[in-house]
């Protein structure tokens, strides 16, 4: 008899044992619980760093100009294969970048039109939910999505897990760059945009921001007060993919390309 | 009630997790087989 | 163990341990032919880790590839030994005395197999341990590794359970001699067939059988959950857990069937593994087909008749678009196996379910892979029109290695351990009696049921 209540328990904890891969589930459950009533609130209660991108004043040479300092300063090396390239930030035509956001009636300017992209410093990071050592990570203090490349281990879940392509895997080793001091990677770990975290420590702001002639606007979103929050209260801003619900910080203002607009800040 | 959500995202949480129930698992299939094999000494015993 | 000469089921010892005391050419040939695949494989890997992961097909847009395929499918068969060994012996199925075995080391050699695909995966093997270091509960892959920890040592477990009494036997055995008399003396653990000890060795058993089976779910439910957690098209799917349990055991019946129908060719083992043992696992597998076929059906209807923007390129892309061979190729496989085994299987048992478990095998690879690498294919986003994956000579080679690998573990262990139960098969009679007591307690024998009404 007690024989057999105890195989029962042992059964019964052995099933629980067999289950308890599922518990995890309970906590991924909470962090994306990101209601469209959440997404509505007016602003984060805690410092969250967003960009915005004037999509109607960008020029491609002020997009190259982009690409060029921040891949330059950043050690990113060069490569002539476009799918292994590296890139923090980069351009990518409307119609594919939104392709949620574009239909056929829309403006020929529309179509093929340049789109500045990078790693959006999503609310609830795709990335950083399947990180399996925590390599990629939300950081509280000012809301950036970080990357430890000491760290990583290179299993490319965060490249496969982002909606959004920002991610870039080191098929190969990079050499040191001799016009910056930023580090070279080693082989086989993830890197992407991280909003100059290396420069905002130092109290400055981003690259791409300082060569952008006043298309890219950055700054803290819970300050109703800061160039951001102004921004996007008084312009139409989209961002990408929305209705995935992981609440990007890159912002677009849309506004027909063909309209002569005053730049901002002018 | 605790954060959940903090407990889950915090580093290494998993991995003590994961060895403690690979270490859990391995003691108690090492008491069962020493259960089954001890089988006939027991039964001595108890008679 | 009252029988042990006196059974009226006839079980030939010598026959039974013959791969193991004698060897053949033919068997020095093959371990030769798959330890030759094994280190092509190796060269591969080495090769690998010493240029980096540029030497493989993939990219930044199809991060993962063969080796996640490989990971799943591995996976996935290691759930013959679940099926064959907790199932039937859960439900009594007598008939699975001799197939126990075998099925149960497929189990550990698929897991171990899976496991290094994500080894091969990963771009820092050396910083694998920063998962236990650094791991937070939050990723899926976290869960894989406890669940699948936990599936290894309790199938190794289940394979070493039921192992001990074979030991013994072996250890006893006049024809073994050397170091495996004294490997056998080990893991014998000094059983000495008493019956206190076997009736608390069957129990363990039972316990095991049906704590594997919540394992073995939990297992291929979180490996599809690696995607499913995601809010890639198409890896998002709510169905995705239950199809790869499914999956899993589908694919696990058919390997098992395959390693059946060689054992029985290359030993000798007709009158162990006879054409029963396939009917019936042809019938399961039947089963499994028609359940597979629902699943998928469920699974590509609902997507495409919804017609969300993003599912659909990737449900385009394998219906008619750079998947569509692959995709089509799998239907077709599936259907072939389908109709082999409604037709055939009764007339042929061991030819059909075999053939049909060939289909089957190779149908499951593409399948895993056409969930893993078109809903990779399709992302724009990244400046470019992302060209069709295709693995290069490293990821093959590795690939090869695995299944080589795979089968030099089975035949490796085939060797060394008897692949089909002595003493389970021994004791079939024994268990014969009590099957008849026990019906005699649910069947009308004409006393008590008449007389009380």
């Amino acid at each position: 008899m007690d024989e057999g209540r105890r195989s029962a328990l042992k059964k019964i904890c052995f099933t629980a044992a067999g289950v308890a891969g599922g518990i995890p589930l309970l906590g991924t459950v909470r962090a994306a619980s990101r209601t469209i009533a959440a997404q509505h609130a007016a602003a984060p209660q805690t410092k969250q760093l967003a960009m915005v991108v004037d999509m109607a004043n960008m020029t491609d040479e002020i997009a190259h100009a982009c690409i060029e300092i921040c891949h330059r300063e950043h050690n990113v090396p060069k490569s002539d294969d476009i799918e292994r390239e590296i890139k923090w930030v980069w351009q990518e035509e409307f119609d594919r970048a939104f392709p949620d956001q574009f239909h056929g009636q829309m403006a020929e300017a529309y179509e093929g039109m340049p789109v500045l992209l990078m790693c959006n410093h999503c609310d609830s990071p795709a990335c950083v939910k399947v990180c399996p050592t925590a390599a990629t990570w939300k950081r509280k203090s000012d809301g950036l999505v970080m990357m430890d490349m000491h760290r990583c281990i290179g299993c490319r879940y965060c490249v496969v897990a982002c909606p959004y392509g920002t991610r870039s895997f080191n098929w190969k080793d990079a050499e040191q760059s001799v016009e910056t001091t930023y580090p070279a990677r080693s082989r086989g770990v993830v890197e992407k945009c991280n909003f100059c975290a290396e420069r905002l420590r130092v109290g400055e702001i981003p690259l791409c921001v300082t060569v952008s002639q006043g298309t890219l606007t950055f700054g803290d979103l819970s300050d109703p007060d800061s160039e951001v929050s102004e921004l996007l209260r008084a312009k139409h801003t989209i961002t990408r993919k929305n209705a995935l619900g992981t609440g990007p910080n890159v912002y677009y203002i849309v506004e027909d390309k063909l309209r002569e607009r005053p730049r901002h800040g002018e | 009630m605790p954060d959940m959500t903090t407990f889950f995202q915090t580093p290494g949480v998993g991995g003590v997790i994961a060895a403690t129930v690979i270490t859990s698992i391995i003691i108690t299939y090492g008491l069962m087989l020493r259960w089954v094999l001890r089988g006939y000494e027991d039964n001595k015993d108890n008679q | 163990m009252a029988n042990k000469t006196g059974s009226h089921v006839l079980v030939d010892r010598d026959h039974l341990m013959k791969p193991i005391t004698q060897t053949s050419g033919g068997y020095f040939l093959l371990v030769f032919l798959l330890f030759l695949g094994v280190a092509w494989g190796a060269f591969a890997w080495i090769w690998q880790l010493s240029n980096g992961m540029q030497v493989t097909g993939l990219n930044n847009t199809v991060a993962w590839g063969v080796y996640i395929t490989n990971f799943v499918f591995f996976i996935g068969i290691s759930h013959a030994g679940t099926l064959i060994s907790a199932i039937l012996r859960v439900s009594g199925a007598e008939w699975r005395r001799p197939i126990t075995r075998a099925a149960e080391a497929i189990t550990v050699f698929a897991l171990v197999l899976g496991g290094s695909q994500v080894l091969f995966d990963i771009g820092r093997p050396d910083r694998a341990m920063n998962v236990f270091l650094y791991g937070p509960l939050q990723s899926p892959l976290l869960w894989d590794l406890i669940c699948i920890s936990v599936y290894l040592l309790s199938s190794l477990f289940y394979l070493l359970l039921p192992l001990i009494p074979d030991m013994a036997i072996m250890r006893d055995h006049h024809a073994v001699t050397g170091w495996r008399k004294e490997l056998y003396r080990i893991l014998a653990f000094n059983w000495d067939h008493n019956p206190e000890q076997k009736r608390r060795l069957e129990k363990a058993i039972a316990i095991l059988a049906v704590a594997i089976i919540p394992i073995a779910i939990s297992v291929h439910t979180v490996v599809s959950w690696i995607f499913g957690m995601t809010i890639r098209p198409m890896w998002h799917s709510t169905i995705l857990g239950p199809y790869f349990v499914v999956g899993a055991i589908f694919s696990g019946i058919a390997a098992i069937i395959i390693a059946m129908a060689i054992l029985r060719k290359v030993y000798g083992f007709e009158d162990y593994l006879k054409p029963l043992h396939f009917d019936y696992l042809g019938l399961l597998l039947l089963t499994m087909t028609a359940l597979w076929f629902y699943f998928t059906l469920a699974e590509y209807i609902t997507t495409g008749y919804g017609g969300l923007l993003e599912e659909l390129e990737v449900f385009e892309s394998k219906m008619t678009g750079a998947y569509a061979e692959m995709f089509w190729a799998m239907v077709i496989f599936m259907i072939i196996a389908f109709f082999i085994l409604s037709f055939a299987r009764s007339k042929w048992p061991v030819g059909a379910t075999v053939s049909a478990s060939v289909f089957i095998v190779i149908g499951m690879w593409i399948e895993r892979y056409t969930i893993v690498v078109p809903t990779l294919n399709v992302l724009e986003g990244r400046g470019y029109h992302p060209a069709i994956y295709w693995p290069s000579w490293v990821e093959i080679g590795i690939t090869f290695g695995s299944f080589c690998g795979f089968a030099l573990l089975y035949v490796l262990f085939a060797k060394l351990f008897p692949i089909i139960s002595i003493w389970e098969v021994e004791e079939a009679e024994e268990a014969l009696e009590e099957r008849l007591e026990h019906m005699k307690t649910y069947l009308p024998t004409g006393t008590t049921a008449t007389a009380e009404r």
